[in-house]
């Protein structure tokens, strides 16, 4: 593959102030792609703390550190009113776009009885509903550039696991969504695949979903519990980085014969 | 951090079976292309030499290996002597695999035909793949790495069409195919944990020798086709002219040997170090499972 295979091209990544939106933007910016970065910047969730300033900035820092200008836009993804403007501002900005990754999601474990409705509701706004608002307000200008969409699911969208119904649910559905896109879309000539991580060390497991522990805890500690973790349960033996993601997200943004699939790249621990 | 030289495979060794045309030989060019030294297997000496001139015209070093690669002592001698030559196997294709080519004698009762034909296929499609494996896999262990990309297809991945499957694609070439994408899951959780990814490709329908042939057949044989040009017969099918054949291609456009090649590279390349297991459709959308 040409090193910079997506140069003169323009990716938009949801939920990129942080995480794997973050190592995605920048595998993408390494390709050569200009990269706008959409995220709820300071937004509330009840289970955990969404990005901040402080993240984005060094994001943001980082991209630049890899050689592009990236634009930041506030957006919020369950609102069709931002999305439209996100796109507005990316397409005034740049002038196009050719890959929407709508990575932009949301965890929140519980047994069905302890679940709030809006817990439910919220999860499938953002993981599922999401996708519907992004790529609608993405699809003329992903016709006008034959462009792509990547969607990041889970492979909580393969596979259901007790106290997970709303994302499982939720990451389900962006998989059917992804299969769905990929044939209405295939017409355009827009391609649409969908990603499945399995385990990141993100704040979704470090500062959710990874179980208590009984003594107090300092991050790396929590960290290093989270990889031991990951080592028993992988059969690669270690959890999945945001960078492994993003060369999936690129390998599937730029295959001009692939449409439909959602890749796990999981280390193995669901295989299809 | 990054490495950006994670799609590179210099210093790497491969070994590409059945690569003198087609799917493997593009495989072989597209793993040379991105560093990678390759022994080069065909059934023939001059296809073989071929492949393993383009691999060198591409920078790296060829070792060509023709040979009979679903004969079991080929096999050995074919990863033994890649081995010899280069060190080490860093990554192995088992690309090997077709119809019906040569049937062995059918027995004598009622089932011999079938029984022949069914065995055929095993020999081709699973047998040649998971004896190569063995050969491959005990010093990939030592080692402590290794990738290995099983080249499946559709066919392994979904059933097809009754037109299909009496015209082109015989339901023992399905099942041998889903037997080796059932088998790229198994060894990936085997030999996960070795340090060693197992993934598997599914080409969807792919302008070689042996869609060419299939083509020819068509516009010869069958009434409704007859006195057309095979190759612009074989574009109607991504146009989704014959759906009474095959199923749309949503991307209406066919799959090519290059797309396969690169989903395979990227497999095999650090880009892919958490992917295992998995079977990846390059197949213009075509297969819905
Ligand atoms: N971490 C994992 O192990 C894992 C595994 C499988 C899938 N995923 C998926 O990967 C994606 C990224 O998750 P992450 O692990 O990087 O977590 P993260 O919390 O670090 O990143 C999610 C980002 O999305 C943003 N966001 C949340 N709601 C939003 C909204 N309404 N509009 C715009 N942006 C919003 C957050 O501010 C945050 O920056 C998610 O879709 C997640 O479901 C993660």
């Amino acid at each position: 593959m040409n090193p910079k295979i997506l140069e003169g091209k323009v990716a938009l990544v949801t939920g990129g102030a942080r995480g794997i939106g973050a190592g995605i933007a920048e595998v993408l910016a390494r390709a050569g792609a200009q990269i706008a970065i959409g995220d709820l910047v300071g937004g509330k969730h009840t289970a955990y703390r969404l990005a901040d300033h402080d993240e984005l900035d060094a994001t943001l820092a980082r991209l630049s550190n890899a050689g592009v200008e990236p634009f930041s836009i506030h957006l919020d993804v369950t609102q069709s009113a931002s999305c439209n403007s996100a796109l507005a501002a990316v397409l005034d900005h740049f002038g196009r776009l050719d890959i929407l990754v709508n990575n932009a999601g949301i965890v929140r474990s519980g047994l069905v009885g302890d679940l709030d409705e809006s817990d439910w509701d919220q999860m499938f706004a953002v993981n599922s509903k999401g996708l519907f608002l992004m790529s609608r307000a993405a699809l003329p200008a992903l016709k006008e550039s034959q462009g792509a969409i990547v969607n990041i699911a889970s492979v909580a969208g393969l596979q259901g696991h007790a106290g997970m119904s709303a994302y499982c649910g939720s990451k389900f559905a962006a998989i059917g969504i992804t299969q769905s896109f990929a044939q209405e879309f295939a017409g355009d000539g827009i391609r649409v695949n969908a990603v499945c991580p399995g385990f990141l060390a993100t704040a979704m497991w470090l500062d959710h979903l990874l179980p208590a522990s009984d003594a107090e805890e300092s991050q790396e500690e929590r960290a290093a519990r989270f990889e031991a973790m990951m080592n028993k349960m992988v059969p690669l033996g270690r959890p999945q980085t945001p960078d492994d993601i993003g060369e999936a997200v690129l390998q599937l943004a730029t295959a001009p014969n692939i449409t439909g699939v959602a890749l796990p790249v999981a280390g193995g621990a669901i295989m299809r | 951090m990054m490495n950006p030289n994670r799609r590179k495979l210099d210093g790497k060794v491969a070994l590409v079976s059945a690569a003198g045309r087609g799917i493997g030989r593009a495989i072989a060019i597209g793993l040379a292309e991105a560093g990678a030294s390759v022994a080069v297997n065909s059934y023939g000496e001059e296809t073989t030499n071929n492949t393993a001139d383009a691999v060198r015209a591409a920078g790296s070093e060829a070792l060509p290996l023709a040979g009979d690669i679903t004969d079991p002592d080929t096999i050995l001698s074919t990863a033994n002597r890649a081995r010899e030559h280069f060190g080490r196997i860093d990554i192995l294709v088992n690309n090997v695999g077709a119809g019906p080519k040569e049937m062995s004698e059918a027995e004598h009762h009622a089932l011999g035909p079938v029984a022949a034909l069914w065995d055929a296929l095993y020999d081709q499609n699973l047998r040649a793949a998971v004896l190569m494996t063995e050969a491959v896999v005990p010093n990939m262990i030592e080692q402590g790495h290794g990738k290995i990309v099983q080249v499946s297809s559709i066919a392994g991945k979904t059933s097809l069409s009754d037109q299909m499957l009496k015209i082109f694609a015989h339901p023992a070439y399905g099942a041998m195919k889903a037997a080796l994408c059932h088998y790229t899951t198994t060894l990936a959780e085997v030999l996960g944990p070795r340090g060693i990814n197992v993934n598997a490709v599914c080409p969807g329908i792919v302008w070689t020798d042996s869609w060419k042939s299939n083509a020819e057949n068509a516009v010869a044989n069958l009434p409704r086709f007859r006195g057309l040009d095979a190759r612009d017969w074989f574009e109607g099918i991504a146009r989704g002219d014959y759906p009474e054949i095959f199923d749309r291609t949503p991307l209406r456009r066919e799959q090519t040997v290059e797309d396969i090649a690169d989903a395979v590279v990227f497999l095999v390349s650090e880009a892919a170090r958490n992917i295992t297991g998995q079977s990846l459709m390059v197949d213009g959308g075509m297969v819905k499972s």
